[in-house]
């Protein structure tokens, strides 16, 4: 099978991945997991850059899909940091109980 | 004298004191003192030296070629037909006088300051603003355009604003500053009408365009005449003249250095400068001139009244500063540029010499300015003493010292060159002076060094130190000397005794035929004659001033108490002129501006900003809602967002 068969079949790959993560972020409570969710909806994205790569011909598709594995690693270390921090005053690990920024 | 020589020894003789100025502020608060001193001192030092070299290109120019502009940038160009502005440099002999004037005593100031701030946690801060002060000083001087000698003319006021203020924990000087700094704005605002008036008139602002154009306007025209009389109330403004004058007494709160720098030697009388550099055009408007003569003697008078009634020892010195200043104002009124400007130059050395001397007094008495609790320092501060008396001879101007010459050449210039049908009537007046000059001159110096010491501080008084005396002591040399080693010179080349030398010097400058060096020659019987009258009268004050106060327990208030009570009352007041201000000014504002917040305020302004502020917070409260703290919600905007992007641009590209 050529790249250019498999393309739509990648592109609903990554909508799946992403709806499956965004619906995650909605709906799950232990933060952690709402993290993989966020993870999850990067890679999607991620499929989608290098997809469209193959598909036009292009480098770019790829290395863009660096940048974003690049910002999601930092962003995993900052967030992780945070999720530690609430864990360590004692606080249950519930995304819903972390509302003092309201006001 | 090329023009990259002048536009290189500009650059350096401005950068100098600059780059000391920044290198202070910047980081002389983690440097040494030691070291803060020797950039603040060092930087003037250079340029004293850059500043000689200056004015031996001037002397050394051939005739006719004694001026130079050079072009450094242009700052502003609107095109052909609009306003060009270049940052231009001139020199030429009246700003090598102000340069050597301005560096020279600077740098024995600065020297001084070293010592007189010994104990001063603010050093660095003083320095970089000295320096400041040099810079805008020779911005001032040295500008061949309008605008730049405005940018100059702001720049002297915010240096001096920042060094009357220098003792900023005091509430007094905090306010006498803001007071010079109004005060001078106000000069400001004149001079920048009469710039604009000669931007639509001439349309440059270039000073050799401007004189060379000077002939365009009508001569004793409306014109010339209102744009003359707004340079001149800039020129009052800055040189404290009547009615702008009440600045420059309460600017004692400054150190003493400062007043010895800027009240008394430099900036104060750039209003004659100013006046004298744009001689065409006064030349053409005698209205505007007879106004400039008659405020300047007038103030001249009344400051020596004054001066004569105060207790204090700066403030005697300041209003005899400002008399001075009033009759070099009034020289260059009757077009006697050079003998201003001679008066201006040998004013700056007694006068600073005066204020350092009295530091040194201020200095060993811990901060005493009575000069009622002084008397008999003279046996504890005899080489203060010596240098102060010098200063004392040349500001009376007893004859052979610096202040003699200066100040016989413009009153004898003034009665044959006087304006008006009795130029005898301000003659006269200014013989007048002379008498006060030498009444108020000795009755300070009488009453500060002679005597009885009037308390037990002055026994414990010292000397100063060598860093205060040496600048003290070379300036004394001058005010001694100065004047007699110019006038000899003068004789050798068959020249007017008083001021040849120096007239001719300066006569590229002052060439158009009505402000020659000397249109009527000073050497005429009656010149001779109303030398010898003023010297009389100047001889006449000292020895009046002599017989009053050279007693064991001289009264201040001696020739006060036999006049009436209203007069002396009314001088010690300062005929009150801070009342009057205050009633006519200050009162009327701070009346309007409470009516305005009890009245105008709540009726008229508050409904509409009040309707606005309401509507901002019940926005926000709206807004607010959505700010629940629960990452769900937001997490759902962000997703809800992209959905409404996504279909968005589904229907856009399928469209």
């Amino acid at each position: 099978m050529t790249a250019s068969a498999n393309f739509p079949y990648l592109l609903a790959l990554a909508a799946f991945l992403f709806s499956v993560g965004a619906l995650g972020v909605l709906i799950r409570r232990n933060p952690i997991v709402v993290f993989m969710c966020i993870e999850l909806m990067l890679n999607a994205v991620n499929i989608v850059f290098v997809s469209y790569g193959r598909f036009l011909n292009s480098e770019e598709g790829q290395v863009f899909a660096f940048m974003v594995i690049v910002v999601a690693a930092a962003e995993v270390v900052v967030g992780l940091a945070l999720i530690t921090q609430v864990f360590r005053v004692g606080r249950e690990l519930d995304i819903d109980d972390l509302d003092e920024l309201n006001e | 004298m090329t023009t990259s020589t002048v536009a290189v020894l500009s650059g350096l003789i401005l950068l100098l004191p600059l780059a000391g100025a920044l290198l202070n502020a910047l980081v002389g608060w983690r440097l040494s003192r030691r070291v803060v001193n020797a950039i603040g001192t060092g930087s003037i030092l250079a340029a004293f030296l850059v500043a000689c070299v200056m004015l031996a290109q001037v002397v050394g120019a051939p005739d006719g070629a004694k001026s130079a502009s050079a072009h450094l940038w242009q700052w502003l160009d609107l095109g052909t037909g609009g306003l060009r502005v270049g940052v231009d440099v001139t020199l030429d002999p009246l700003s090598a006088v102000m340069l050597m004037v301005i560096t020279g005593v600077g740098l024995l100031i600065h020297v001084y300051s070293v010592g007189y701030m010994e104990h001063d946690r603010g050093i660095a801060r003083f320095f970089s603003y000295m320096n400041l002060f040099i810079f805008s000083m020779l911005v001032l001087v040295l500008a061949a355009d309008l605008l730049i000698l405005i940018i100059g003319w702001a720049l002297v006021a915010l240096s001096s604003y920042l060094l009357i203020g220098f003792w900023y924990e005091r509430p007094s000087a905090v306010v006498a500053a803001r007071k010079a700094f109004i005060t001078q704005v106000a000069g400001d605002v004149a001079l920048v009408i009469a710039a604009f008036l000669i931007v639509v008139h001439i349309g440059t602002l270039s000073m050799p365009g401007i004189f060379a154009a000077a002939p365009s306007f009508a001569s004793g025209g409306l014109l010339i005449t209102v744009v003359c009389s707004l340079l001149a109330i800039g020129a009052f403004a800055k040189s404290a003249q009547f009615p702008l004058h009440t600045w420059l007494p309460d600017a004692m709160e400054g150190p003493t250095p400062v007043s010895a720098l800027i009240h008394a030697a430099t900036m104060v009388t750039a209003g004659v400068y100013l006046i004298a550099r744009f001689h065409p055009l006064f030349d053409r408007a005698p209205v505007a001139q007879g106004m400039v003569a008659c405020v300047g003697i007038g103030t001249a008078v009344m400051a020596g009244v004054i001066a004569l009634s105060q207790v204090d020892i700066k403030r005697v010195i300041a209003y005899s500063t400002m008399s001075q200043i009033g009759l070099m104002i009034f020289a260059v009124g009757i077009g006697a540029y050079s003998a201003g400007m001679f008066h201006l130059a040998t004013h700056a050395v007694f006068k600073a010499l005066l204020f350092m001397a009295a530091g040194n007094v201020i200095h060993a008495l811990h901060d005493e300015q009575d000069i009622r609790l002084m008397g008999g320092l003279s046996t504890n501060l005899r080489r203060t003493e010596l240098c102060f008396l010098s200063g004392t001879f040349a500001l009376a101007g007893i004859p052979l010292f610096a202040g003699f010459f200066s100040k016989e050449g413009l009153l004898g210039f003034g009665l044959t060159n006087g304006p008006g049908a009795f130029p005898w009537v301000l003659y006269l007046v200014g013989v007048g002076i002379n008498v006060l000059t030498g009444l108020y001159a000795f009755r300070l110096w009488a009453t500060v060094f002679r005597g009885e010491p009037q308390t037990a501080r002055v026994y414990a008084a010292r000397e100063a130190p060598r860093v205060m005396l040496v600048p003290v002591a070379i300036l004394a040399l001058l005010s001694a000397f100065l004047g007699l080693i110019l006038g000899v010179w003068s004789l050798v080349i068959h020249d007017n005794f008083l001021i040849g030398v120096f007239a001719r010097f300066l006569s590229p400058v002052f060439t158009t035929p009505a402000s020659g060096p000397l249109a009527v020659d000073l050497s005429t019987g009656t010149a001779i004659l109303a030398g010898i009258v003023g010297t009389l009268g100047s001889l006449l004050g000292a020895g009046l001033a002599a017989r009053i106060w050279l007693q064991r327990n001289p009264d201040p208030s001696a020739v006060t108490a036999r006049l009436p009570r209203a007069l002396p009352q009314l001088a010690y007041n300062k005929f009150y002129f801070d009342e009057i201000y205050d009633a006519l000014l200050v009162r009327p504002l701070v009346a309007l501006a409470r009516a305005a917040r009890r009245v105008v305020e709540p009726r008229f302004m508050n409904s509409g900003v009040q309707t606005v502020s309401d509507a901002c917070s019940e926005l926000g409260a709206w807004v607010r809602d959505y700010q629940t703290g629960l990452i769900r919600d937001y997490a759902s905007y962000m997703i809800a967002a992209a959905g409404v992007f996504v279909v968005a641009t589904l229907v856009l590209v399928s469209r």
